[in-house]
């Protein structure tokens, strides 16, 4: 079983990681770097709580090989916000009550960063179709998208 | 002198939600400990069979395997909240006879304890089992009917319980009855997909206390629970709940907790387990599939003569809290109407299915889906308007329930059916009572229909039927000359509901402090006193109560200079009653929610989708102590119904889930929401509540499916009995009327 | 190869408790092309390519697969390229992600269709990596974009011990989850030509919920002015998830090229698609329902297409 020598950006710091070929993205992050703010719903790619930035994009980790990202820069929920200062997206989840039990939203607000940083002024459908792939069985969407809203009207 | 009240009624921020956002907050899966080892559970192959070996050597010899675990190893080998019916592990050689038998496929056999994630999983299937088949029955009917597999001694003919309400003379009502309804309900599955499956830690404390990190929802009972199988007195034993993602019932019940502490307890090292998303579908509990035959009558002018009904709820293969999900379909099949003559026989029945337990609403879905059924086609069968004849019939202060009882003071359906209606802007009130503004406009496709509909109902707060009931909290205010800090100790497990964020702003209130003064500490068995469970909708006024007398006690000895000033109190609300085995008379409950709901559907009759387009749902929540989370409450069980309601479809075939995925049991997505969920809150204080507060969490889910049938029957003229309404039965359905597809 | 039928998710006969992460296996990233022919030659069945991963590590993670080695081809030359030519056309690499294709200025101004359906998978996060050479070699019969690209004549380039072959996707598919790839041969670009001028092209998806599902029945129609036709026009139709492979429907295209069209011919197409529907019963649906469906998708993506051309012309 081979072993490789992986160097990447997480959340804006350089990082070094021994990792096997079977390892996924969403195990380097949360077992081998301890970032447990991305979470495991499914590990198949269909309740998108694991979603993280690679080189901007999302992804869900559990469908990313960790040796993949050699080279990569990824950003997890513990990278949003800056200098202690939160994300504006952050701001407005915790305004509107956006976040309820809580484990869909570190892959929400990822997926809802990435739509803003495309698109600074979404329609609710644009919203819609950017969260398509995370599911939430607590708060019927609705706070979601009023805080996605609320984050893009104060700038995003 | 206590400062004016300036947080009670303010929409506070979630204490949580900023540990949320910046992926701070720590669920049961995310916390390891060193040295820890991992578990993996192995689940029974049969649903129906006698284990006659368990050969564990193979597995045990596997490189990294610690220990493997067997029936042979638990203390006291039978857990279950109602009844101790379910073995911990099945298999020989067990302290409780039976419990060599797997009765679903859930049932656990084995523990495989290994030094990672992977051994465990690979060695858990070097166990050999072996099994001798028992027939096995997993339909309703067939498990009553003489001859059947039997799968407890203690339940003839495999009837877990069977309740009764005679009330009033059928037979004369039947007489009086000038239009009679009649039809047969059928509810499906429902699976809780809560976000963040099963996962947890088992450890020895400093203490050596056998310690499990988990999400649960009434931390007391797991530690009872675990104690019970462990042999253990309850305070060798401690249950910690981190944040929890997600619950609706389905961690009412045990499924990781008596394992892990077992392993711990055996092993005295830390073990984790983490369930993936199909080991959390096939290892938990459901809602209830129920059977509902129902027959009402009344008069001409709309009035309520006589209901009978027969109910059937599938339990599954264990007790789990079935007596109470059936027992409060009993009474909700009657609806929250003043019926003179009615004669309900319910049955809570044992198959090799997948066991059936507590699911928000807890029985109340399936018991208002027949019983607003009924009233609809009553409407219907009247020519009468569906808020009118509601109008005509809803239980008043007074008024006596199908049980013989009144409800508890505070009696509110009238104006909750009249505001909502109101509110809805579908209906108005004329001379001649309430009637709809317009007739419903249709789309121009012709494919597409539409149709508004409406339902209501009751569902109580607290635990019903004689349990008990009762909730601890403590109030700490510390400081010296001033008040500097102000704890409170309070069990009620936050599931994501925001219990802990009222609980401080009750503190807040009762102590006369500003919030960011009050510190919670919830959820540590060590810490806190019994709670009871976060279910029952019942947190917010139980421990409401607690804390609001706790706030009192701590301010007096306050005042008469304690330092620190503590008070602990319990509340315990006045009592209720079982069921009369004759006549089911009783006190069943001791507060109620009041709702209704107002629906506006698309369908297409091409492709029997159901577009929800607008929900207006009303609720008397007494008090709205923070009315962003009740509105957060409303918008989510309305999304959460409307899945149970049109997709949600759990394939079981042969007591097996054949969709244990979440690409194959579809739950809402962000385009499966209605357009529009407007919430309707109303504030008629509960004389028993605390500051007037009634529950409401369960409620908003209640109505929803038969209001979207009837929507359905405006747009169709066709009654659906079935749920879930998936866009293929909807076809057919149509096409049995012509309609559609030909 | 086949997929065992017992592990299948859509048609579960026993129940599946995989392990909590991947199978072991080696990752080996391919600079050259001829790499991938000799690892794929020397390990036959043992080894699988790795695109976009959003099916195979699935089945991986399921159990339904244990490759010793995937074989990541992101990196040869042209994989992830998008290239258009006004005169020849698009060609697409294989591994070019769906969003990436999406978002591109020639599929967006040329080929909206090949966005629409690909826009129909799953969702966003995972068409960051799901590809359309994935989707089409996996050979589902629910592939989304296999129907937009049979529409769209699209062909299937390879590479191969033999060099370069070139397979019309309508002839790629072998039957459900099978292609007709030959031992040491791998995908390697989508040709698309230019569509014919006065195009319209739509993609419509049934599936169980509003976003996301697999398609219960998928149809994409493309139609076109010709002079040549009976009828003036000219459509293509293809289906997916009601046959073993995505198909073409000839019988319900030469209605529609020899009739007049009008409401009428429309309504006698969307038979012809329901009688060459062959589907099977399955958890997302009957195989009754999805003949109905085929009927009445593609009378709506006929009607939409029509009303399309109307306006163009």
């Amino acid at each position: 079983m081979a072993a490789h020598q992986i160097t990447f950006t997480i959340n804006g710091g350089q990082e070094t990681a021994l990792v096997t070929s079977h390892t996924t993205l969403l195990s380097l992050i949360r077992e081998q770097l301890g970032l447990t703010g991305t979470k495991n719903g499914c590990a198949t790619g269909e309740c998108g709580a694991c979603t993280v930035l690679l080189n901007g994009e999302p992804v869900n980790a559990c469908m990313v090989l960790a040796v993949e990202v050699d080279g990569a820069e990824i950003v997890t929920v513990e990278g949003l916000a800056q200098d202690g200062q939160l994300d504006v997206l952050q701001q407005m989840f915790v305004e509107h009550t956006g976040t309820q039990c809580g484990f869909c939203t570190p892959g929400v607000l990822i997926m809802a960063r990435a739509l803003l940083d495309r698109n600074p002024n979404p329609s609710d459908d644009e919203i819609k179709d950017a969260l398509r792939g995370n599911l939430c069985r607590c708060t019927g969407y609705v706070r979601i998208i009023e805080a996605v809203k609320a984050a893009a009207k104060a700038g995003g | 002198m206590k400062e004016k009240a300036f947080v009670i009624g303010q929409s506070v921020r979630r204490l949580d939600a900023v540990g949320k956002v910046i992926g701070e907050a720590l669920y049961p899966g995310d916390i390891d400990m060193e040295d820890q080892l991992w578990m993996k559970i192995r689940m029974s192959d049969r649903v129906h069979a006698r284990v006659t070996a368990i050969d564990t050597r193979q597995a045990e010899a596997y490189p990294g395997v610690v220990a493997v675990l067997t029936a042979t190893d638990v203390p006291v080998n039978e857990y279950g909240l109602i009844m101790p019916d379910q073995p911990v592990l099945c298999g020989p050689g067990s302290s409780k006879a039976g419990a060599d038998i797997v009765r679903c496929i859930s049932d656990q056999v084995a523990l495989v304890i290994a030094e990672s994630e992977e051994t465990a999983a690979v060695a858990a299937d070097l166990i050999e089992i072996t099994y001798e088949d028992l027939p096995a029955v997993v339909d309703v009917m067939q498990a009553i009917a003489d001859g059947a597999p039997q799968l407890h001694a203690h339940a003839k003919n495999n009837v877990l319980n069977h309740y009764r309400i005679r009330h009033g003379d059928i037979n004369a009502g039947w007489e009086q009855a000038e239009v009679i309804v009649e039809g047969e309900y059928h509810t499906g599955y429902q699976e809780h997909v809560y976000l963040q499956p099963e996962a947890g830690l088992g450890y020895i404390d400093d203490e050596k206390r056998v310690t499990v990190v988990v999400a649960g929802q009434h931390a007391h009972e797991d530690r009872e629970q675990v104690a019970h199988a462990l042999g253990l007195p309850e305070e060798q034993v401690r249950i910690v709940y981190p944040a929890i993602g997600g619950a609706f019932g389905g961690r009412e019940d045990m499924s990781i907790q008596i394992a892990l502490a077992l392993a711990a307890w055996k092993l005295q090292r830390p073990v984790k387990v983490v369930w993936s998303r199909e080991e959390s579908i096939i290892g938990h509990h459901k809602r209830h599939p129920f059977t509902i035959r129902a027959r009402w009558g009344a008069t001409r002018e709309g009035k309520l003569v006589a209901a009978e009904a027969e109910v059937y709820a599938d339990a599954g293969a264990y007790a789990y809290t079935s007596t109470k999900v059936t027992g409060n379909a009993h009474l909700m099949v009657n609806g929250p109407y003043e019926i003179p003559n009615v004669k309900v026989d319910t049955y809570g029945v044992y198959t090799n299915n997948i066991p059936c337990g507590a699911f928000r609403g807890f029985g109340g879905p399936q018991g208002a889906f027949a019983a607003e059924g009924q009233m609809n086609k009553l409407a219907d069968a009247l020519g009468m308007d569906p808020v009118q004849i509601r109008a005509l019939n809803v239980l008043e202060e007074g008024s006596i329930t199908s049980v013989g009882t009144p409800l508890p003071p505070g009696v509110t359906l009238s104006k909750v059916l009249a505001e909502g209606a109101a509110q809805s802007d579908y209906w108005h009130k004329t001379g001649a009572g309430w009637a709809r503004i317009s007739p419903t406009e249709q789309p121009t496709t012709p494919a597409k229909r539409r149709g508004i509909g409406m339902a209501m109902g009751f569902k109580n707060i607290g635990f019903s039927f004689g349990a008990p009931e009762e909730n601890w909290a403590t109030v700490e205010i510390h400081g010296d000359a001033k008040i500097e800090r102000v704890v409170v100790r309070e069990a009620g497990a936050d599931v994501g509901q925001g219990a802990h964020t009222v609980f401080a702003q009750m503190v807040a209130d009762g102590v006369g402090v500003p919030l960011d003064k009050v510190e919670v500490i919830g959820h540590d068995t060590a810490e806190t006193d019994n709670s009871g469970s976060s279910s029952a909708s019942r947190m917010t006024f139980m421990a409401g109560n607690a804390i609001k007398t706790a706030a009192e006690q701590a301010l007096e000895k306050w005042r008469s200079e304690q330092r620190p000033a503590v008070a602990t109190y319990r509340y315990v609300p006045p009592k209720t009653t079982p069921y009369d085995p004759e006549t089911g008379r009783a006190n069943p409950n001791f507060a109620y929610g009041y709702m209704a709901q107002f629906v506006e559907v698309e369908v297409d009759i091409e492709t029997g989708h159901i577009d929800v387009v607008r929900v207006v749902s009303a609720h008397d929540v007494g008090r709205a102590i923070n009315p962003q989370q009740i509105e957060g409450q409303i918008e989510g069980a309305v999304v959460q119904a409307l899945g149970y309601a049109i997709m949600e479809n759990l394939v079981v075939k042969d007591g097996r889930i054949q969709n244990p995925f979440l690409s194959t049991y579809l739950i809402p997505t962000i385009w499966d929401i209605p357009r529009e969920t407007k919430s309707v809150i109303l504030e008629y204080a509960d004389p028993r509540g605390p500051w007037g507060a009634r529950g409401m969490a369960e409620m908003p889910f209640i109505p929803l499916a038969p209001a979207i049938v009837a929507a359905l029957h405006d747009a169709t003229g066709i009654w659906f009995d079935h749920i879930p309404l998936t866009p293929e039965s909807v076809v057919s359905r149509l096409r049995e009327h012509n309609i559609g597809v030909i | 190869m086949p997929m065992p039928a017992a592990l299948d998710r859509e048609n579960p006969s026993v129940l599946v408790m995989p392990g909590p992460g991947l199978p072991a296996f080696d990752y080996v990233r391919a600079s050259k092309p001829d790499e991938v022919c000799d690892l794929l030659l020397q390990h036959g069945d043992n080894a699988r390519l790795l695109m976009g991963g959003t099916d195979i590590l699935v089945l991986m993670r399921d159990g339904v697969l244990a490759p010793k080695i995937l074989i990541d081809v992101k990196h040869l030359p042209g994989m992830t390229t998008i290239s258009f030519d006004p005169a020849g056309g698009l060609r697409l690499g294989a591994a070019v992600s769906m969003n990436t294709m999406t978002a591109h200025p020639a599929v967006k101004q040329h080929y909206p269709l090949l966005a629409e359906a690909a826009q129909a998978v799953a969702s966003y996060q995972l068409r960051t990596r799901a590809t359309m050479g994935g989707n089409l070699c996996n050979a589902s019969p629910a592939a989304d974009t296999a129907p937009a690209a049979l529409v769209l004549n699209a062909r299937c380039v390879t590479w191969g011990p033999d060099g370069e072959r070139i397979i019309p996707v309508g002839a790629f598919f072998r039957g459900p989850k099978q292609n007709v790839l030959m031992p040491g041969e791998f995908l390697a670009f989508i040709d698309v030509p230019i569509p014919p001028p006065g195009w319209v092209g739509r993609y419509i998806k049934l599936g169980r919920n509003a976003g996301g599902d697999l398609a219960i029945v998928g149809v994409a129609v493309l139609g076109y002015p010709d002079a040549n036709a009976a009828s003036g026009c000219r459509f293509r139709i293809a289906l997916a998830s009601v046959a073993p492979t995505p198909i073409r429907v000839p019988e319900a295209e030469a209605i529609l090229a020899n009739m007049p069209i009008t409401g009428e011919t429309l309504e006698r197409a969307a038979p012809a698609a329901q009688a060459a529907a062959r589907p099977i019963d399955d958890l997302r649906g009957s195989a009754r329902y999805r003949k109905a469906m085929t009927r009445n998708l593609t009378r709506r993506a006929l009607d939409d297409v029509w009303a399309g051309l109307r306006k163009e012309g």
